[in-house]
């Protein structure tokens, strides 16, 4: 059930309806979400329900015995446990047919002729997701930085609530479980979170729809037919998609949340006006970057070991983040060149800095922080390794072909996704301050009015959002 | 310890406001304005998910497009069909 459908519009007038009727009864409220959750999730496969639930209970008891006890000990013992099953958990559904095929390519290596075989096993949806809050909480409750949650009803909501379920963003425990605490009595902030949801809707539909449908995809299908001006705009133009795609579910995701009464973080903040990769990382996919460095950078000893110890606690932190994301060697260099790419850059970081604090600098090194991105989106993008390779070359090849498959509406949205990451804040402010002045009844007449202005704007059909392959 | 998370909407974008109800009407006035003036989409979200309610979905747009209710949606779809078809040099 993807957001842009009339399946799910339908789900949620329900949900609406039920969350109006219960606003009272919080304890009933929270109850009805995760029922309304777990029927979502159902709706690709109920038996991933199972999965859901028994991450949901692994984390629950174990926050439980690790805030029952001071022995050190077995606090550890708890945590490690807990971890352990939700990695296991995520390496049997996402990584064991790329063991496989590793093992049998060594096994062909060596002339053994034995191969393992492979279990044909359906990802889950959104299981890097919830696997991640299940183990930042056992990690949180250990570190004492978040209060243990002794209502199932709460740890099965954070876990499973349906805006986030899928895609992220990734809500903390110490942001999230506060929530469900107690009712927040604050209203509903109705026009911030209508904007939002149709900015994201016009993200997705319109900006990253068309540039996969008529530039990206086709491209990056076949890159050898097309020259260099060609697979440059598809570069660009996967940038701007990826970022339309992603960061407009976030966008939905965080209006939904709200006009259900809970509040989201921050994810996204215009990502490709960073001046360095550093400041791209606290810009783009905002929750990962930090989980990443809460739970995995800092515990590698993060900057306080040495220059050396920094840079390579960077690779690995970028490299398990970049697996993080698929069980392919294309997502493991598209880590490995961004963390080659954080330390480089912190290895020189000396040397540019007064270059950075010019005017000048900081617009060559905006536009250099770009195109590093875009190129590590190739890898990112292309079906597999050798693809991207064959891309790279007809990038550094063949531009006496001109222009064929990019047109006036695709380098339109190009310019357009470009432009997004330079607009003040103050805009969307702006159009909030405007639209807010309609009553509330007024504001959903507008957002359905934009609703069907950007239904018949977007090519036909629903595409998938790219993160929930993830 | 773990870094704090920043609210995805500021403080100073959260002043207009309405109750629960009012979340619920504002998506039912969506919902009514979306299924008016984009009847078009109708038939086809009908087929993927309630095959059942395929010949009222139709009956809908039929109604809808003889009192020129699709008109707008129709030019827009029309016109970005144009543009989208459009290549540089041709």
């Amino acid at each position: 059930m993807l957001f842009p459908t009339l399946a799910f519009l339908g789900f949620f007038l329900v949900v609406a309806a039920l969350s109006a009727a219960l606003d009272k009864h919080f304890l009933a409220k929270k109850l009805m979400l995760t029922i309304a959750s777990f029927y979502f999730y159902a709706q690709w496969n109920w038996r991933f329900c199972f999965l859901l639930a028994g991450s949901t209970a692994v984390s629950y008891a174990a926050g439980l015995v690790i805030a029952s006890t001071e022995d050190q000990r077995k606090r550890r013992l708890t945590v490690g446990i807990a971890v352990t099953a939700h990695l296991l958990l995520l390496s049997f559904f996402k990584y064991r047919d790329f063991v496989t095929t590793q093992v049998n390519a060594g096994f062909a290596a060596l002339g053994i002729g034995t191969e393992l075989p492979f279990a044909d096993i359906v990802l889950p949806i959104g299981i890097s997701f919830f696997t991640f809050h299940g183990i930042s909480y056992v990690v949180d409750v250990y570190r004492k930085d978040v209060e243990v949650c002794r209502r199932p009803v709460d740890m099965a909501l954070y876990m499973s609530f349906f805006p986030q379920l899928v895609s992220g963003p990734i809500v903390r425990a110490a942001y999230f479980l506060p929530q469900l605490a107690k009712p927040s009595g604050d209203r509903v902030p109705i026009t911030a979170a209508l904007v939002l949801i149709l900015f994201g809707l016009f993200k997705k539909m319109v900006m990253a729809d068309y540039l996969a449908a008529n530039l990206v995809d086709p491209v990056f299908a076949a890159p050898t037919s097309y020259g260099g001006a060609d697979l440059a705009l598809a570069t660009y133009g996967y940038a701007v998609q990826i970022y339309c795609d992603f960061s407009g579910y976030t966008d939905m995701a965080i209006g939904l949340a709200e006009l259900l009464g809970f509040r989201f973080p921050l994810n996204f903040r215009q990502p490709y006006r960073s001046q360095s990769l550093q400041e791209f990382w606290r810009r783009w996919h905002i929750s990962l970057s930090n989980w990443l460095r809460d739970y995995l950078y800092k515990p590698l000893g993060g900057s306080r070991q040495g220059p050396m110890r920094t840079y390579l606690n960077l690779i690995a932190t970028m490299l398990l983040g970049g697996i993080w994301h698929g069980a392919q060697w294309k997502f493991v260099i598209w880590g490995a060149l961004h963390g080659g790419g954080l330390a480089a850059e912190r290895l020189t970081m000396k040397l540019t800095e007064r270059w950075r604090a010019r005017q000048i600098g900081k617009v060559v090194f905006t536009i250099l922080t770009f195109h590093f991105v875009c190129f590590c989106w190739i890898f990112f993008r292309a079906q597999d390794f050798d693809t991207a390779t064959l891309y790279i070359q007809g990038l550094a090849s063949g531009w006496s072909t001109g222009v064929t498959q990019a047109g006036q509406l695709t380098v339109g949205l190009i310019v357009l996704g470009m432009t997004i990451q330079f607009t003040p804040r103050t805009w969307l402010s702006n159009i909030i301050e405007t639209f807010g002045r309609l009553p509330a009844w007024g504001q959903g007449c507008a957002a359905g009015l934009t609703v069907a202005i950007v239904e018949a704007l977007c090519p036909p059909g629903v595409s998938p959002f790219i993160y929930f392959q993830f | 310890m773990a870094s704090a998370q920043a609210d995805a909407i500021p403080a100073f974008d959260r002043e207009h406001t309405a109750s629960p109800r009012g979340v619920l009407t504002a998506c039912l006035m969506g919902a009514a304005m979306l299924l008016i003036f984009c009847s078009r989409e109708l038939p086809a979200w009908a087929d993927q998910t309630l095959p059942e309610l395929s010949d009222t979905a139709k009956q809908i747009d039929d109604t809808l497009n003889a009192v020129d209710l699709t008109a707008p949606y129709d030019a827009i779809h029309t016109f970005m069909q144009r543009l989208s078809d459009s290549r540089f040099g041709g």
